[in-house]
């Protein structure tokens, strides 16, 4: 008798707590992230609402975690135009229809890049082409984790080269030490040129082949978009076998 | 009537006949250059493109680069003598920023003939359709966009399939076995 009531006590409290973890996960609305998003000047927030909207409407969407996302890619530090391409790229794989619970997790690697001072803009816009190429969406997700693999070891190459960025507002001391919107421009210019020259087949081991590319690149945006000097501050300092070590390190490290 | 006389009567009605028109062949010239001009063809930007195309180009490519090494040269003085007298601001508030550019029209052009949608995606419209337009019904479709300087990807979509290696392009990328055409706008390239 007594081991019945036990029986019957532990089936109670099993009940109640996947009751409270259905209520947990029911509890998150549209208003939860209508709320959140408000405190963002979105373009395209009707959009993005409207995704996650359908999205709450299917079985598996993960809705605790993208509402944390949310919650995330308000707080931390960044441009808001970035802010609003991690959502858009979820908001995109929802619309395509495809399961967006690793896209969620890939949202949350950006957003950490982010907050890290990072430039993704260029990740996110290569991420939008690879889904207008409707690439498959494990591929898409790899290839997001090798650009911000490369962001890392471009950033990394850097400030071992001494090249880095300054705080806003510091004076700039020396000639390596570049304004931050400066550097950003670089590092973004040089680990997208390297992931479009790895995506076209390109050898990690043709680093002069690389370099070139790089360089031109660089050239070609001289003037408007990037400094003379900062130009030949990569010439002077950048060279093919330190590319090599790049291209290697971000094809040989396992992916986030 | 004698040879001679016939001659004489007929240089003389000739002579009259030219001397009576004269008055209405004063500005001749002109008036045929004026009509000429009035019935010349409005130039649409696909009517340019073509120009472009004619077999002149080498003329034309000569002299675009000659107005625009100009045009670049003053820039650069101006920025110059600007930078030296403080007139811009300093090294921090001149960082690369392509929103803070002036924006120039960009011409984006692609022959097909039969196609009933063509459209540019690219990493100015966040890789979505802009659409082309074909107002004469030529198979020249075209459209301007506004870009800042800059580097930019992009392809056509012609009738719902990738058309990604556009012959104005200054390069090409390669991702998932398909091109894409990339255009860089300002700085050292000529993509506008």
């Amino acid at each position: 008798m007594k081991e019945n009531s036990r029986r019957i006590g532990c089936l109670f409290v099993l009940i109640g707590l996947l009751s409270l973890s259905t209520i947990g996960s029911a509890q998150v609305s549209i208003d939860h992230f209508s709320l959140a998003l408000s405190a963002l000047p979105l373009t395209s927030e009707d959009r993005i609402l409207a995704a996650i909207g359908a999205g709450l409407s299917q079985d598996r969407f993960p809705a605790a975690r993208m509402l944390q996302l949310t919650q995330q890619i308000v707080t931390i530090p960044g441009s808001v135009e970035e802010k609003e391409g991690i959502l858009i790229l979820i908001a995109r794989t929802i619309e395509e229809g495809l399961p967006a619970d690793g896209m969620i997790e890939k949202g949350f690697a950006l957003a950490a890049a982010l907050g890290e001072g990072l430039p993704i803009k260029a990740i996110i816009q290569e991420t939008l082409k690879w889904f207008t190429q409707r690439a498959p969406l494990s591929s898409i997700e790899y290839g997001i984790s090798r650009r911000l693999l490369l962001l890392r070891a471009v950033r990394d190459l850097l400030f071992e080269k001494e090249i880095f960025s300054l705080p806003p507002g510091a004076p700039q001391t020396v000639p390596t030490a570049l304004p931050e919107p400066r550097f950003n421009e670089l590092l973004l210019q040089i680990s997208d040129e390297v992931g479009d020259y790895l995506d076209g087949g390109g050898s990690p081991f043709e680093g002069e082949v690389l370099r070139t590319q790089v360089i031109n690149r660089l050239a070609r945006l001289k003037g408007d978009v990037i400094r003379g000097s900062d130009v030949n501050l990569i010439c002077d300092n950048i060279t093919a076998s330190d590319l090599t070590r790049v291209a290697l390190a971000a094809l040989s490290q396992p992916t986030e | 009537m004698v040879k001679g006389e016939f001659d004489e009567l007929l240089r003389d009605a000739l002579h009259n006949e030219v001397k009576d028109a004269a008055g209405s062949l004063q500005g001749l010239e002109a008036r045929i250059a004026s009509e000429l001009e009035g019935r010349l063809p409005r130039l649409r930007p696909s009517d340019r493109f073509r120009q472009l195309l004619a077999p002149t180009r080498a003329g034309r490519i000569g002299q675009l680069a000659v107005i625009g090494a100009t045009a670049a040269a003053f820039l650069f003085l101006g920025v110059f003598i600007a930078h030296r007298t403080s007139l811009l601001p300093g090294p921090e508030q001149l960082a690369p920023s392509l929103s803070a550019s002036a924006n120039r029209e960009v011409l984006f052009v692609v022959p097909a003939l039969d196609a009933k949608q063509v459209a540019v995606v690219g990493d100015f419209n966040g890789w979505e359709a802009t659409p082309l337009s074909d107002d004469n019904h030529d198979g020249i479709w075209t459209a301007n966009i506004p870009l800042s300087p800059g580097r930019y990807e992009y392809a056509f979509i012609i009738d719902g399939r990738w058309w990604g290696q556009d012959p104005l392009a200054d390069e090409y990328v390669s991702s998932f076995g398909q091109y894409s055409s990339v255009r860089y706008v300002g700085g050292g390239g000529d993509g506008a």
